[in-house]
This record gives structure tokens, C-alpha cells and sequence, in this order.
């Protein structure tokens, strides 16, 4: 007797029903294991994933053989860290993973990236900065201000609005912290002052246009850098933009020192410090990405870019002043990390994961 | 509620009608009025919704439909945004044409099926392939056709149904249709509002808890309508309507902790066809239409409030000529005028279209073809002239044989344009060259089986891609081919009493840039697109008994990637869902209550990444269906 065609499929659809699914990692990607002794002393590459895509990420190179292990805080906790991945603060042996879009900060131990805390409730936060060990700020972007954060409890335990647009990265000076507003949607031309021992806006001080990056030199001098204005267009080059500008800040009366101007279609990204005399930043037309420079904290001109291509991402290391520079082709598919000498020769290049954006040596 | 009271009252006047008109009016039945789709559409593939696909989902949006395996669907979720595609090309690429008008935002390029409304009377139809030399130039992957037709028969019809289900879903929708010789009015209203709690595992968060979904819930409100009158034998006006008011939760993706965005839409879209037989040869048809939309986006936390507005005048005329009894001829003109601002426009901005098209159909016993050509012309940009061609040619009495072959243009959205930040004003047009051939074969009387291989090539695709300012913009990748294996079995069983129909469908599709645009982007060549799935399967039972009735149907969706470089990937889903139902008649009634079961097996999978779907849903429905038919004498 011929069985009807329904009866054969019916098993087939019954067969096929045991299947639990979610985002997965290319199996490609998941084949180097982390290291045994941790990811101590190793280059950390924040991926800041596709904005609504939650695909961000945390790889780590070893410096000395250049291999890279990817999506390490996925490894070691079997989920995802998150949408948009925005900065690291290492303290102590615990990593502060700031997860804009994912509106959390993730607690991780430094060599191993395995999970410990979560700290929630936020709106757009975009960096860490531990004022002391019971307690931290995070820059909010979302609300325009600064969060409490315990350190004993990884809660929030209040907010300090800074009443500027977008509020970024902080640092500490003088027993004060510094606050850069960076415009948020629309312009600033601001450092906020907070009094850390009153949580209060002691002073807000009048600097270039959209400030997005603040650091600490040897001479205990802050150095902030604008970005300027892109102009109407949101891509730079046109007559309607606003110069980008370096400007060297005395913390101790709020004095600006010195205001280096940069070209009109000069939009400099990523300002960072190293061993407190070198200044590295990217400089570029549109933004967020530009030519990697490194410029003495004694020059008073912005030199020419070491290497003449355009990154997304910018970091170095502490010891040999190497250059690593992010590379997003797209936000779709996975970056590359481009590894130079100080002097831009290129000694090597890796695949990253999506928009590598930033570096920190994890030591 | 006075938006209420004019249909209403007209049905009612119609009522009077119904029972007034006794005179028999004879339509020219000549081929010249037969419908575009099917006449001028030889070697394409198309399939009409099921019957009992239109009876247990009617009162749902179109996207709850159980669609076509080869229709693919990107659903964000309950609440959320839910677009199609076909033939391994994008949502902008299905064109949906409610009663012969293309309805896709001219903004985006696309329509949401999450809140597309659908009148109890039409019917869905899917057109595969390139439609765009007969329909619109967006149609190069395929069309979704709502058509309502005015039915001049004596009838009184009301339809009353009630829907309640698992996340606090509850529907009412309420259908009259009343009809004499010459007139034809149908009305119908919609409710729905849903919670859309339901519980789902978060596999982002540390040990994966169980959480309810938040901020997801929506609520929309659909009326719809078509007036028709026969003024004479040979003239026939239409008036067809929808509105539709929805907001919707925008709920938090699995990586988030919480959202408070909700989206608005509201939308009204009108239009009004005369159709006029002037010979037994030779007819013609004009229409007309005005398409509106209003969008609202607001994240109170965020601070972010986008609003977009369009308005659309569509134009149209048409004739069509017998040259002779195997051969006829079509012809016609289309204006379109879209405006549309945005908050995120600098200024209103205008998109005007002209098109002219012709189409020949020759028929004999054995065989017919179809030869379409269609020149648009938009501001800066005039396309070159789009051809296609099809044939069909029956091998035997239970094969047929079909091919095509076309090309098609698809112009750049007013997003592609002038969004800001991202939009690009430098995009040029994508250009699709298609062909396809395939077979159909009927056996045991009622029972076939079709197969479709096609191949679509694309120059120029516009896709948004992520920026790393964190915006998007659109870019001319430059080369996609998309090609691919349609396959359809539909095998109608009856044994006394009990009837069965199965039917199963299976796609294969591979879509793959085969050039790029950018430096060390060569991770992305000739690879499968993002949520694009190589394979896709339906299967369904339909079972009755008397007025009993057993629905199973399967659902498979492949894995899919969702970075272009396969760095990421959603895998692989099955689903099984079922319905009984029971149907009894008193008179010139019917009750008719059902129980359907969503995702039956429970699953946990995404069609997004990261934006859960409900697993198992129970919703409990009954309609009551009076329909009166006076006798002609």
C-alpha cells in the first residue's frame, strides 16, 4: 500500500523542531583558545561593533608574536558584551568595559575577562573613571552627566548633570576632574569641574569647539583636543567648518597656556599620552578618523601624520612607542589593526573585530 | 467614532439598493478587461494566498500570515518592523501594489508589513521575479499584489470576529459587504492591541534567566473600504480607501537593559479607477490615487524625535487593444509626485516620476508570450528603456514550460537622497537584469508541482551600511548576483468526507556581491548577504471533516548571516504551528470558532539578532458570518 506523501513529511517536520538559536560567532573565529597565563601584558583592541547590531567586542595581541584572540569576553562568558563598545579602564586586576548601547558597564577580571559585575541604569554611558576605591564616574552622554557609580555595591548611587552636550572622557587634576562636553547632537565648546568630594560643578571653562579628548602630561598640564565642526554636511572639507584646535589647559586656575589652531578642515579624533610627554592622536577631515600624529608636549605646531593613511582606532605601546592603528572598512565586517614603528614603518597588520576604535595595554 | 457613521449609512443605503435592483446587466466579458497580472505576466510565476490561509488570518496584519517560503522576512519582533524580500534581493526590491497602486514609502523605498492594512476582501497574490517592466520599477525581486474586486452579485454580507490570546492580544474586527448588480460597497474596521510580554530566555545576560519582554506593546487601528459602481454595461467606477493609525513600543533589544522609543504611524491612502469598455476590443482605464503617510519616532530618554511626512499624487492611464483574437495589446501612462519632509531632511524635498509602458501578448492553442517595455524618467535621471519578455508553452497536457527574461532600474529613495547625516546624493540607480525559466506539471487532476530556477543581476546596489560615525549611508555596491531554485507541491486529497491539501514549497537562494567598492574589503566578495538565508521550506496540512478542520504548518528559515563578512551568523530555525477549527451553519449563518497555536514546539529563535520572538501562543478566535443572498426572481 502506497503511503500518502504527508505521512513521510510529517516526521521530518516533528525531527526538526529541537533547535535553540541566537547570534553565533563564525566558527572560524573561535578556534584559537585564550592563552594559559591570561591576557596580562597583552594589546587590548576595543571593537565598538555596528551600532543596533550588539556585535561588540574585546580582542587581545600578544606584541611579541602578533597573533590576536578574538571576542575574548564572549570566550570566557558565552554571551555577547554588547551594542557599541566605547572604552576600558583597567583597576586593579578588573577591567571596566563601558558598553554604550547596551546602556551597562561590564566588570571583568584583567586576565582572564571572565564576568563579575555588572553595573546598570545608565543612558549612553562613555567612560570610567574611579575617583577612589568605594567610588567612580561614568560620563553619560544620554542625559547630559555624570554618574555615581559604589564600587562596593556596582550601582549607580546619584548623577551630576554638567547642564553641556555630551558629556565624554574625564580625568582627574589637581584633586579636581575634568569633563569634556563634547556636543552630543549638536556643538559644546565646554570642560565641566567637578569637585569630587561634593559631586558638584564647582566650574565650567570656555575651550575650542567640541572638545572630545583630555589628558594628563608629565607637567601635570591637561591637553585637550577639539575636533571643531564637520559643517552641515557631517563630512568635513566644506567652507562651513569650524577649525579643529589643541589647546594645553593649567588645571590649578583653569588658565588656557596654549591654543594651537589647526586647519580649517582639520578635525582631530583620540587624544592620548604617552609616558607623559608624547601626544598621539588622529587627525583627519571628517570627525572620527584621521592620520595617526605624534607630537612632543614642547611642540607648538602639529606635525605631519608617521603614517598617511586614515584610522578609526589609535593606540601605542607604553614601552616602544609602536604605533597600532584601528582600520574599519565598514561596519559590516571585521576591522584590521595595523602595527607600526613610531616612525611609521609597518611591521605587521591583523584581522580585528567589527570598527576596532581603541587600545590599551593591559599590564 | 464619526469616522464611523459615513460607511456605515452607505451600507446601509446600499442595502435598500440590493433589494431594489432586479435588472440583469450583462458585462462585456471581453479579454480586454482581463487583469494585468495574469494576462500580460507569461513564463512569471505567481501563487495566490490559500484559502484557509485568508480565513484564520484575515483579521491579522499580513505579517502574521503564514507568507511563501520564498518570501523572506526580517521581523524584529512583536511591535516591530516586519519587511519582505525575495530572490535573495532586499525589502526595496518587493513592491507592494494595493488595488494596481504601488503603496512603498517613497522615503524608504519599503512598506512595513507590521502595519500594512489588508481588507477582508482582497485577495494576495505574490508575483515572483522581476514585475517592475509591469508594475513598478521597485519590483525587480518581486511584488505582493492586494487586490479587492467588486463583486456586482445580490449578496449582504457582516462578519463579526473576536481574537483573544497569550501577551494580552486581543483583535475585533467587524466586515460588512453589501452588493447589487451595479453597486459594491464593502467596509471594514480593525482592532488590535497586544502587550507583547511574553517570556523569552536572554541568553545575553549571565546564566541566560528568563525574562519578559518590556516596552513592546501596540495598538493599531484599521479601516478600510471600496465603493464600486457599474454606471453602465461597459463602465465601471471604483473607490477604495484604507486608514490606519498603529503605535508601537519599540522594545529593547537582548543587549539592552531598556528602551523607551515608540514609533507612530499613521496612514491614509485613497484612490479611485474608472474602467470603460469602448468595443469588444478595446477598453480603456484611468486612475488615480493620493497616498499618505505620517511617521513619528520619539525616545524620550534619548532625547531623539524624528518625524517624516509624505504625500503621494499617482496617476495613471491605461488602454488595452485586441489586434486580434491571439493578440493583444496594452498601453499607458503613469505620473507620481512624492513629497516629503523630515526632521531629519534639510528642506521638503520632492520626488516626480513619469513612465510610459506597452505590453503585447500573443496566444495560441499551445503557447502565449508577452513582451513588456517601460521608460521612467525622474528629474536628473531618465531610465533606458526596461524590457521583458516571457513565454509559456504547454509540452503536454500536465507540463508547462514558462522563461523570461528582463531588466528593470530601481532609483534611489528619498532617504537614499537626503537623510541626514548619511544620505548621498551621488547614488546612481541600481539596474537588475533578470531571467528565469521553470515548469509546471499537473497530475492526478488537481494536484502540481512547479520549479523555478532564476538568476538576477545587479549593478549599482544601493545598500545602507553602518558608518563608523555611527550612522548609516548608502553606497553603490557595485555588482550582487542573486540566483536560486524555487520549487511549490500543492496535492489536494479527498476521501469521502474528509479533504486534505497539502502543500510544501522549498527555495534555495544564494545572493553574493561579486564586486566591492573599498579597499581590504575583499572579506566581502562572493559571499551570501546578510539575512539572506540560502534555504527556506514550507509545508502545510489542511485536514476536514464535516465542519472540523486540523491546520499544521512547518516553517523552516536557514541560517543567516548578519555581517557581510560571515563573522556573524543567526542560525537556522524551525517552526510548527496548528489550528483547529470548527464551522457551523444556521440558516444564512455561520459560527465559526478556532484555536491557533503559534511556534507549537516553543522554540527560542531570532529572525533579527538579538531582538527575541514569543515561543509558544495560544489565541482563541470565533467569527459569526450572516450572509444573505436574495434570488433574482
Amino acid at each position: 500500500m502506497k503511503k500518502p506523501f504527508f505521512a513521510l513529511l510529517l516526521p521530518v517536520m516533528a525531527s526538526s523542531l529541537l533547535i535553540f538559536s541566537s547570534c553565533k560567532k563564525d566558527k572560524e573565529n573561535t578556534a584559537i583558545l585564550p592563552p594559559s597565563q591570561g591576557y596580562l601584558d597583552q594589546m587590548l583592541v576595543i571593537n565598538e561593533g555596528a551600532f543596533g547590531s550588539s556585535n561588540g567586542s574585546i580582542d587581545f595581541i600578544n606584541p611579541a608574536t602578533g597573533i590576536r584572540t578574538d571576542d575574548v569576553f564572549n570566550k570566557a562568558n558565552n554571551r555577547p558584551l554588547g551594542d557599541v563598545v566605547q572604552s576600558v579602564f583597567k583597576k586593579g586586576n578588573l577591567l571596566y568595559i563601558t558598553v554604550n548601547n547596551s546602556q551597562k558597564v561590564e566588570v571583568v577580571h584583567a586576565a582572564s575577562c571572565k564576568w563579575y559585575k555588572t553595573i546598570s541604569g545608565f543612558i549612553s554611558p562613555r567612560y570610567f573613571l574611579p575617583i577612589s576605591n568605594e567610588k567612580a564616574y561614568v560620563t553619560d552622554w544620554g542625559d547630559n552627566s555624570l554618574k555615581i557609580v559604589s564600587l562596593n555595591s556596582y550601582t549607580i548611587t546619584g548623577s551630576i548633570p554638567v547642564s553641556q552636550n555630551g558629556p565624554e572622557q574625564l580625568i582627574e587634576a589637581e584633586g579636581k576632574i575634568f569633563v569634556v562636553n563634547s556636543g552630543g547632537f549638536s556643538d559644546d565648546n565646554t570642560v565641566s569641574v567637578i569637585d569630587p568630594a561634593t559631586d558638584a560643578v564647582i566650574q565650567t571653562i570656555t575651550v575650542g569647539t567640541n572638545p572630545n579628548s583630555i589628558v594628563k602630561d608629565a607637567n601635570s598640564k591637561l591637553w585637550i583636543l577639539c575636533g571643531g565642526d564637520v559643517g552641515a554636511d557631517w563630512t568635513g572639507g566644506t567652507a562651513d567648518d569650524i577649525a579643529g584646535s589643541l589647546i594645553r589647559m593649567n588645571p590649578s586656575d583653569f588658565s588656557i597656556e596654549e591654543n594651537i589652531t589647526l586647519g580649517q578642515f582639520e578635525h582631530p579624533v583620540k587624544l592620548s599620552i604617552r609616558n607623559g610627554s608624547e601626544l598621539y592622536f588622529l587627525n583627519g577631515m571628517n570627525g572620527y578618523e584621521g592620520a595617526p600624529v605624534i607630537m612632543s608636549i614642547t611642540d607648538n605646531v602639529v606635525p605631519a601624520p608617521v603614517v598617511n593613511k586614515n584610522f578609526y582606532g589609535l593606540g601605542f605601546n607604553p614601552s616602544n612607542g609602536d604605533v597600532y592603528g584601528g582600520y574599519s572598512p565598514f561596519f559590516g565586517q571585521s576591522g584590521y589593526v595595523f602595527r607600526y614603528t613610531r616612525t611609521g614603518a609597518l611591521i605587521d597588520s591583523v584581522k580585528a573585530g567589527i570598527g576596532p576604535s581603541g587600545f590599551m595595554m593591559n599590564n | 467614532m464619526k469616522q464611523l457613521l459615513i460607511p456605515v449609512f452607505f451600507v446601509i443605503c446600499l442595502y435598500a439598493e440590493l433589494f431594489a435592483q432586479q435588472d440583469t446587466v450583462q458585462l462585456n466579458t471581453a479579454v480586454v478587461f482581463a487583469e494585468q497580472k495574469w494576462l500580460f505576466a507569461s513564463g512569471c510565476f505567481t501563487e495566490t494566498t490559500d484559502s484557509i490561509v485568508k480565513k484564520l488570518f484575515c483579521n491579522q496584519l499580513i505579517s502574521e500570515w503564514p507568507l511563501p517560503s520564498s518570501l523572506i522576512l526580517k521581523n524584529y519582533g512583536p511591535g516591530g518592523i516586519v519587511t519582505a524580500s525575495m530572490r535573495g534581493m532586499e525589502a526595496k526590491h518587493t513592491s507592494i501594489i494595493w488595488n494596481g497602486i504601488p503603496v512603498n514609502s517613497p522615503s524608504l523605498g519599503l512598506t512595513d508589513l507590521a502595519i500594512l492594512p489588508v481588507s477582508p476582501g482582497s485577495e494576495v497574490t505574490i508575483f515572483h521575479g522581476n514585475a517592475s517592466s509591469l508594475y513598478h520599477t521597485a519590483a525587480s525581486g518581486s511584488a505582493i499584489i492586494m487586490e479587492e474586486k467588486n463583486r456586482f452579485e445580490k449578496i449582504l454580507s457582516v462578519n463579526g470576529s473576536f481574537e483573544s490570546g497569550s501577551f494580552q492580544s486581543r483583535k475585533t474586527a467587524v466586515s460588512l459587504q453589501a452588493s447589487g448588480l451595479t453597486f459594491y460597497q464593502s467596509f471594514s474596521v480593525k482592532l488590535h492591541d497586544s502587550e507583547n510580554d511574553f517570556p523569552f530566555i536572554n541568553t545575553a545576560l549571565p546564566e541566560s534567566p528568563e525574562q519578559k519582554q518590556l516596552h513592546a506593546a501596540e495598538n493599531h487601528f484599521i479601516m478600510s473600504g471600496q465603493t464600486g459602481w457599474r454606471i453602465t454595461a461597459n463602465d465601471e467606477l471604483t473607490f477604495s480607501w484604507q486608514h490606519q493609525n498603529s503605535e508601537r513600543e519599540i522594545p529593547p533589544m537582548m543587549t539592552q537593559t531598556r528602551s523607551n522609543a515608540v514609533l507612530k504611524d499613521s496612514l491614509l491612502n485613497a484612490s479611485l479607477q474608472f474602467k470603460k469598455i469602448i468595443s469588444s476590443d478595446f477598453s480603456i482605464r484611468l486612475k488615480t490615487a493620493l497616498l499618505t503617510n505620517n511617521q513619528q519616532y520619539h525616545d524620550t530618554v534619548a532625547r531623539i524625535f524624528s518625524e517624516s511626512k509624505t504625500f503621494t499624487q499617482y496617476f495613471e492611464s491605461g488602454a488595452t487593444y485586441s489586434l486580434s483574437r491571439s493578440l493583444i495589446a496594452q498601453g499607458g501612462l503613469v505620473y507620481s509626485n512624492s513629497q516629503f519632509k523630515f526632521t531629519d531632511y534639510e528642506h521638503r524635498k520632492q520626488l516626480e516620476d513619469y513612465s510610459a509602458f506597452t505590453s503585447l501578448r500573443f496566444e495560441k492553442k499551445k503557447f502565449n508570450t508577452s513582451v513588456h517595455v517601460r521608460k521612467t524618467r525622474r528629474a536628473n535621471f531618465s531610465s533606458p528603456l526596461l524590457a521583458s519578455a516571457g513565454l509559456e508553452y504547454r509540452l503536454h497536457k500536465k507540463m508547462l514550460i514558462r522563461a523570461t527574461a528582463g531588466s528593470s532600474y530601481q532609483f534611489p529613495t528619498g532617504n537614499d537622497l537626503y537623510w541626514k547625516p548619511g544620505g548621498n546624493s551621488e547614488l546612481k540607480p541600481e539596474h537588475c537584469r533578470s531571467i528565469e525559466t521553470g515548469a509546471d506539471f499537473f497530475f492526478h487532476k488537481t494536484s502540481s508541482f512547479s520549479f523555478t530556477i532564476y538568476r538576477n543581476d545587479v549593478s549599482n546596489w544601493i545598500q545602507w551600511v553602518p558608518g563608523a560615525a555611527g550612522y548609516y549611508t548608502p553606497r553603490n555596491i557595485k555588482k550582487v548576483r542573486a540566483e536560486g531554485i524555487e520549487t511549490a507541491l500543492a496535492i489536494p486529497i479527498t476521501i469521502r468526507q474528509w479533504k486534505m491539501k497539502l502543500s510544501a514549497s522549498y527555495t534555495f537562494s544564494k545572493s553574493v556581491n561579486r564586486t566591492v567598492y573599498q579597499v581590504l574589503s575583499d572579506d566581502i566578495l562572493n559571499r551570501q548577504l546578510i539575512y539572506i538565508p540560502e534555504h527556506s521550506a514550507n509545508s502545510s496540512i489542511h485536514v476536514t471533516y464535516y465542519g472540523f478542520g486540523l491546520w499544521l504548518h512547518y516553517h523552516y528559515n536557514g541560517l543567516r548571516y548578519t555581517t557581510a563578512d560571515h563573522s556573524y551568523f543567526l542560525p537556522a530555525y524551525h517552526l510548527l504551528h496548528c489550528a483547529l477549527m470548527y464551522e457551523h451553519s444556521f440558516k444564512k449563518s455561520k459560527l465559526q470558532p478556532y484555536l491557533r497555536i503559534s511556534n507549537l514546539a516553543d522554540l527560542h529563535y531570532q529572525s533579527m539578532a538579538w531582538r527575541p520572538m514569543p515561543g509558544r501562543s495560544f489565541t482563541f478566535g470565533v467569527s459569526i458570518i450572516f450572509q444573505h443572498k436574495p434570488s433574482n426572481n
